[in-house]
């Protein structure tokens, strides 16, 4: 049963997959602008001009572009960067960790806020604890994650002294490390944690006029056993779905995170070489996204099927 | 570029000053650091890196536009202007074990430039050139095909000026970016790309050794992040192009603050192929509608002045002459007199610049201006690879944008005259081809400068663009570094230091 679940959800990533890749390298091309163009900028003459295009293969008709370009991702090959005559796969996973740290920590910053934020809020329901609790979630979900993050630099890093202001810290160090990702992991995971805390919150309610919520309690059971045992088991299988989906909300919002904290990342690169039009870079940065959403996503679907036998059965 | 240096204590019995560390906090290109290849060099990133671990032969002294040796102890130039004789200096080293500095290298170096399968974009930098041999070991000659005074100040101090190892190149190829081979006063040591890189002293250097010992730079986007992190004391040293990062470094405590003009103007091209503007009088009165002095005060917030020529203060043949103010009404009758008396009821001009502030801000204002004259246009704030298929296309009427450029020869030839048409004079501008050429063979200075003020004149007269504001450029830094200065379009690290703070 598993097995089979697991096979068509791995089918229909493939599937996805394939979409994708078609996708990204059709709206790359399609996106305005010459990066032949953005290289040279007003240092020009036609021959160099032609002499470039031919060495970055854009003198090619689309569809020929196309298929090199599918042909070289089955070996392996994401493509050479165009500003930076990179290898771009290589590029890409000496930022990436970077970007799964801050991801990371931003989603757990999110679960330690939002799941008990969501608790208490359902638990204390209609009370002072809940109001507080849902409008500061509406703050967070509202709040532009930039305008955050400055606001807790300047706070935090130059009122207190308490954080550095840039940088990701020394990769040998992990206390510098943590301290570097503390503020950016806060501004990324804030909105995640008012949509995780929203969640839980009604979630648990539901659960809580369960009968057998009912009957736990009939039997005596003490409160604070009931919810951990029988009420938040059941309530945070949305939270699962939360947390993917959020995931690539993370993943593709840490470029203006990393831009404030000065921090190296997937999401920089992607908007340089949008801005640059370096299509390869671009293609191959979108393209490993993809890939690792559509794996957290996977990942997700497998632990909720775990999680919920239903799932499984259905 | 923002980039720090910090100190470190060297050992108690050393003889040379206190090293520091640098820290790069503010790329103002969207570039990490990529590559000292002067073929490739494309942002502040790169040229900061290349100016400190490679050599030109000549360069430009730091805080003026004076041309200084290099790697030539001395040039010669012909009577008739056409062949410059350089004598390298000897024994000279390339860094990381790559032989010995010769003739050799730099004929390699240009002439790959030249050669149109390496692409650059800097081969049109080098079009006045005919040859490039290496006459011995320690003897370059370049010819030229015509006169050009400013070659050396316009092309040889610059970035693709700067030598490059072949040797280097082809043993490291894609890599070269993080293996940069020069014979600076600096090597590069480490680079982390998106973070940062890190700069050592050269032991083999030729010349003075520099006090610094290693220069660490952080990569922050931001210029905002910068004035922070400044703040904090998390840099030492800081260059910012921003007006509001200026005005909020200048309000800094304890933070000592240099500035000077930046070779750079901001003005608007007049698309001449699209009427009206094909009329000298409409393109007159859009100067007379323009407050420059406004753009100083609100947008640039006082760092910058009221430019009138497209040459920048510092440049041969700047001038100060100022035809045009601020005056409505002159600008009302020059339409009138060109048979648009009340403007262009109904219609609108595409109006475009760059997304880079403050671009944006300075059309905002213009747009204001010029709709009391009766010239409605519409903005359209774009990407530089947007803006860049627009121009080509030519489909916009006003376009603003900065410039900068190293030599008065290549801010004004390759934006006006007609040999640019249709690339960088896509506008179409051919009234001031023959002083053009004038002033780029005339090897006499002060004939030259007044070939200069004459063109000026010209295109005052004739207004193709219309020049706006000359911005300035901010260096902060701690009171504890020495030596600090801005060049002309370098941060000349080899004489810093760091001291007592």
């Amino acid at each position: 049963m598993i097995s089979r679940f697991l096979l068509g959800r791995f089918a229909q990533s493939i599937v996805t997959l394939i979409v994708a890749v078609t996708l990204i390298f059709l709206v790359v091309k399609l996106t305005p602008g010459d990066p032949v163009l953005v290289i040279l900028q007003d240092h020009f003459q036609k021959e160099t001009y032609d002499a470039l295009a031919a060495r970055l293969g854009l003198d090619q008709p689309l569809p020929v572009q196309f298929v090199r370009y599918v042909t070289n991702l089955l070996h392996g090959d994401f493509g050479t960067s165009f500003t930076s005559g990179q290898d771009v796969l290589r590029v890409v996973l000496e930022q990436f960790p970077y970007t799964f740290q801050l991801a990371i920590a931003a989603i757990c910053v999110a679960i330690a806020i939002g799941v008990p934020a969501g608790l208490i809020s359902a638990v204390c329901r209609n009370t002072w604890a809940d109001y507080i609790t849902m409008v500061t979630a509406l703050i967070s979900v509202c709040m532009p994650g930039f305008w955050l993050a400055i606001l807790l630099l300047l706070v935090f890093s130059i009122q207190l002294g308490w954080t550095p202001i840039v940088g990701a810290g020394d990769p040998k160090d992990p206390a510098s490390l943590l301290i570097h990702l503390v503020l950016p992991a806060f501004a990324l995971g804030a909105r995640t944690a008012a949509l995780i805390a929203r969640i839980t919150r009604a979630a648990v309610l539901e659960v809580l006029h369960q009968d057998y919520v009912r009957t736990a309690r009939a039997k005596g059971l003490a409160e604070a056993v009931i919810l951990r045992r029988h009420v938040l088991r059941t309530a945070l299988i949305p939270m699962l779905t939360v947390v993917g989906l959020e995931m690539g909300h993370v993943l593709g919002g840490s470029a203006i995170i990393e831009i404030v904290f000065s921090r190296p990342g997937i999401g920089r690169i992607l908007v340089d070489a949008l801005v640059a039009r370096d299509y390869p870079q671009l293609q191959g940065a979108l393209l490993f996204l993809t890939c690792l959403i559509l794996i957290v996503n996977l990942v997700v679907d497998v632990l909720y099927s775990v999680a919920d036998p239903r799932i499984r059965l259905a | 570029m923002v980039i720090t240096i910090t100190a470190c204590v060297q050992n108690p019995g050393s003889t040379t000053s206190p090293a520091s560390v640098a820290q790069v906090l503010v790329s103002k290109d969207r570039d990490d650091f990529v590559t000292t290849d002067p073929a490739l060099v494309s942002s502040n990133g790169d040229a900061n890196v290349e100016q400190n671990v490679m050599d030109s032969l000549v360069r430009l002294k730091p805080g003026t536009n004076e041309v200084v040796p290099g790697l030539a102890e001395t040039w010669d130039l012909t009577p008739d202007g056409l062949t410059y004789m350089f004598h390298l200096r000897k024994g000279v080293k390339w860094q990381k074990g790559f032989g010995d500095f010769t003739a050799n290298d730099v004929v390699f170096s240009f002439n790959r430039i030249i050669d149109p399968k390496t692409a650059s974009r800097y081969r049109n930098d080098f079009a006045p050139v005919k040859a490039v041999e290496a006459i011995d070991a320690y003897t370059v000659r370049i010819t030229l095909k015509n006169r050009y005074p400013g070659f050396i100040g316009a092309v040889l101090t610059f970035r693709s000026g700067y030598i490059a190892k072949k040797e280097a190149l082809e043993k490291f190829g894609t890599d070269y970016g993080r293996n940069a081979v020069g014979t600076g006063p600096f090597m590069l040591d480490s680079v982390t790309p998106g973070v940062g890189w890190t700069l050592v002293q050269n032991p083999e250097y030729w010349g003075p050794k520099p006090a610094l010992q290693r220069i660490e730079y952080k990569l922050i986007k931001d210029e905002d992040v910068a004035v922070l992190a400044l703040q904090k004391g998390e840099l030492d040293v800081a260059y910012f192009e921003g007006p509001e990062a200026q005005v909020k470094v200048r309000g800094l405590k304890n933070v000592v603050i240099l500035d000077r003009p930046m070779p750079r103007v901001y003005f608007t091209y007049i698309n001449l192929q699209r009427p009206p503007f094909d009329n000298v009088k409409v393109r007159q009165a859009l100067a007379w509608a323009i407050n420059k002095q406004a753009l100083v005060d609100h947008v640039f917030l006082g760092q910058g002045s009221v430019a009138q020529s497209m040459i920048p203060p510092g440049f041969i043949g700047h001038s100060d002459e100022a035809p045009y103010g601020y005056d409505l009404e002159k600008a009302k009758q020059l339409l009138a007199e060109a048979g648009y008396p009340g403007g262009f009821p109904g219609r609108t001009f595409q109006f475009v610049a760059i997304d880079v502030a403050p671009s944006p801000d300075i059309l905002q204002v213009m747009q204001a201006d010029w709709a009391k004259i009766g010239v409605q246009t519409k903005l359209e704030v774009l990407d530089i690879a947007t803006l860049n298929a627009r121009r080509m296309a030519n489909t916009y009427d006003l376009l603003m944008i900065p410039f900068l450029r190293a030599e008065s020869a290549q801010l004004i030839g390759p934006l006006l005259h007609s040999r640019s048409i249709p690339y960088e004079n896509i506008e179409g501008y051919r009234g001031a081809d023959d002083l053009i050429m004038r002033t780029e063979s005339e090897v006499d200075s002060k004939k030259r400068s007044d070939l200069y003020l004459e063109l000026n004149r010209v295109i005052q007269r004739d207004l193709p663009v219309i020049p706006l504001v000359y911005p300035i450029q901010v260096l902060a830094f701690k009171p504890s570094v020495k030596g600090a200065a801005i060049g002309l379009l370098n941060l000349p690290l080899w004489q810093m230091s760091v001291g007592a703070p």
